[in-house]
């Protein structure tokens, strides 16, 4: 296929300064592009101000482009009104303020939560953990062997004591394509609020929550091009005063008395002390960055190569992919029969190839497939298929390592 | 691929291929457990003390090649010790591998794991089981 790799990579000064580089890790983090970098460069050097508070231009021009990304976002994501938006820390923030500042008020004993088998630490523990407080119980919705869900058994498992269902786009782990819109269907039929965590898709996939409908979604800067500390919640209109401060203090105040305080509405009242502006204005240029490509070509892109890893480690003796979803993106786990994931990636690392090994930040899926961890190959737009044999010379080299 | 070599010396190598005592045991005097939260590696090891004296110690669990290695090691070297001896062996190997202290005093076998000095990300797999059985004997 025709995408232009090469010219993209040049975008990313990392592979300037480490022109060997390999870089198989970017379900983890992403590389960043210089727009991204020169973006956060130019505000500290040229606009860095206050933000909400300061009445001389330098701080109205900084709180201009600050609320001018939250209008970016919004469009990106498909969102008519900016003020949908909230900036956070990232994805696991977003999630633990829908679990404290709006579900947790609301649960009572004996409710439950829905998420499914394949979520990742940061959308499983904030539901266990309020499940547990409020004696709520919290409900997985299973995987089968090839790591889809098992969506015909949702019905035995929503009921009306159902409060909220968490599902994951894309897995971090298997790299399984959710299919959401059965999901929020579904939910909806019932009148459940649905979370989307779209930590994985967000850079490769086109999401538009106006055709999409979840009630909230959540994803980090540092995943889709942009820096770290960042992250995003939508969420629709009708649960905007349902939700409650997260953390308190000023910035997210309408009039403070020191018997009492009047807060802001949604967004503003979860962004309470100096937020991280720069940070906000570097997800600016990484969308700015993401509109130049086609994700629809990126998304192909990406599964490509994921499929070609999958179908060339089929055929290497003793490698093994974890499972085989109906449709998986460009993520991939894998594991040998003898050689331990960790010792695979010092050897990879040796090699100037950087994947992840360990259990993902997804310990329950991996223990119900038997095994603690694996080595995991995630893809990204700078990647290549000369990527993919590298990976696999150097997965030969280390077979002829360690069998003597 | 000298780097890896190095981490990977042949007395790890030896040892991940054929770990010493590497069984369950149903009814073990004591069990001391050790879990690496990064990375999922758990084993256990399975201690039988008489007279102030280690009788026996076997292990089970998954881990990669180098924490593999080191619980055999581990169990090859303290099985029959005083339990004051296995304390200073353990200290011994954990100030080696921390570089507090030089390889020249410790046994061959300890000095196979000193190149997770420069792996600064393998040194739990080579401590993990050492420090919690330190920690036990401590105790004891």
């Amino acid at each position: 296929m025709s995408f232009p790799v090469v010219d993209i990579k040049s975008h990313f000064p990392i592979f300037q300064h480490h022109p060997d580089l390999i870089y198989l890790d970017s379900a983890a983090t992403s590389q960043k592009p210089q727009s991204v970098i020169d973006a956060l460069t130019n505000f500290y050097e040229k606009e860095n101000a206050p933000i909400h508070r300061g009445l001389y231009p330098l701080a109205a021009q900084a709180t201009n482009r600050y609320e001018q990304v939250r209008k970016e976002v919004a469009a990106f994501i498909g969102a008519s009104q900016p003020q949908s938006i909230a900036f956070t820390k990232g994805t696991t923030e977003s999630i633990n303020i829908v679990a404290q500042s709006f579900l947790k008020n609301k649960l009572q004993p004996g409710d439950n939560v829905v998420i499914t088998h394949m979520e990742h630490h940061a959308n499983l523990i904030p539901w266990q953990q309020i499940c547990l407080l409020k004696n709520a119980e919290l409900r997985i919705i299973p995987i089968n062997e090839k790591g889809d869900l098992e969506l015909e058994q949702i019905g035995t498992i929503l009921d009306r004591k159902t409060k909220l269902i968490g599902v994951v786009h894309v897995s971090n782990t298997l790299g399984t394509i959710n299919p959401l819109e059965k999901i929020i269907e579904f939910a909806h039929a019932l009148q459940l609020p649905v979370l989307v965590d779209a930590a994985q898709s967000i850079s490769h996939y086109p999401i538009d929550v106006t055709k999409l409908n979840p009630d909230f979604l959540v994803f980090s800067s540092h995943k889709m091009f942009g820096p770290m500390g960042t992250g995003v919640l939508y969420a629709q209109e009708k649960h905007w005063n349902e939700i409650h401060p997260l953390n308190y203090g000023g910035g997210a105040i309408k009039n403070v008395t020191l018997a009492e305080t009047l807060h802001k509405e949604y967004p503003y009242n979860l962004e309470a002390g100096t937020p991280n502006v720069a940070g906000v204005i570097g997800l600016g240029a990484a969308i700015n960055f993401i509109k130049k490509l086609d994700l629809n070509e990126t998304s192909v892109y990406v599964e490509m190569l994921g499929s070609m890893l999958v179908e060339k480690l089929q055929n290497e003796n003793g490698f093994h992919v974890l499972g085989s979803p109906d449709k998986r993106t460009g993520i991939i786990s894998f594991y040998h029969k003898t050689i331990h994931p960790h010792d695979i990636a010092s050897f990879l690392g040796n090699a100037n190839i950087a994947v992840r090994a360990g259990h993902h930040c997804t310990q329950p899926l991996l223990n119900t497939m038997g095994i603690s961890s694996t080595a995991r190959a995630s893809f990204s737009i700078y990647n290549t298929k000369e990527d993919v044999d590298k990976l696999i010379n150097a997965l030969r080299e280390l077979k002829k390592f360690w069998v003597q | 691929m000298s780097n890896l070599n190095k981490l990977y010396d042949p007395v790890i190598k030896a040892h991940q291929a054929n770990p010493y005592h590497f069984k369950k045991i149903a009814n073990p005097q004591f069990t001391v457990k050790s879990y690496n939260s990064l990375c999922g590696d758990h084993y256990d090891l399975y201690v039988d003390i008489q007279d102030g004296r280690i009788s026996s110690i076997h292990f089970y669990g998954q881990g990669c090649a180098i924490s593999m290695a080191a619980a055999s090691v581990l169990a090859q070297t303290l099985e029959g010790k005083k339990i004051e001896e296995a304390v200073q062996l353990s200290k011994l190997y954990l100030d080696l591998l921390t570089g507090i202290i030089p390889g020249s005093i410790a046994p061959d076998e300890f000095n196979a794991f000193t190149a997770v000095i420069s792996f600064p990300e393998r040194f739990e797999c080579a401590t993990l089981v050492w420090a919690e059985l330190n920690k036990f004997l401590q105790g004891k």
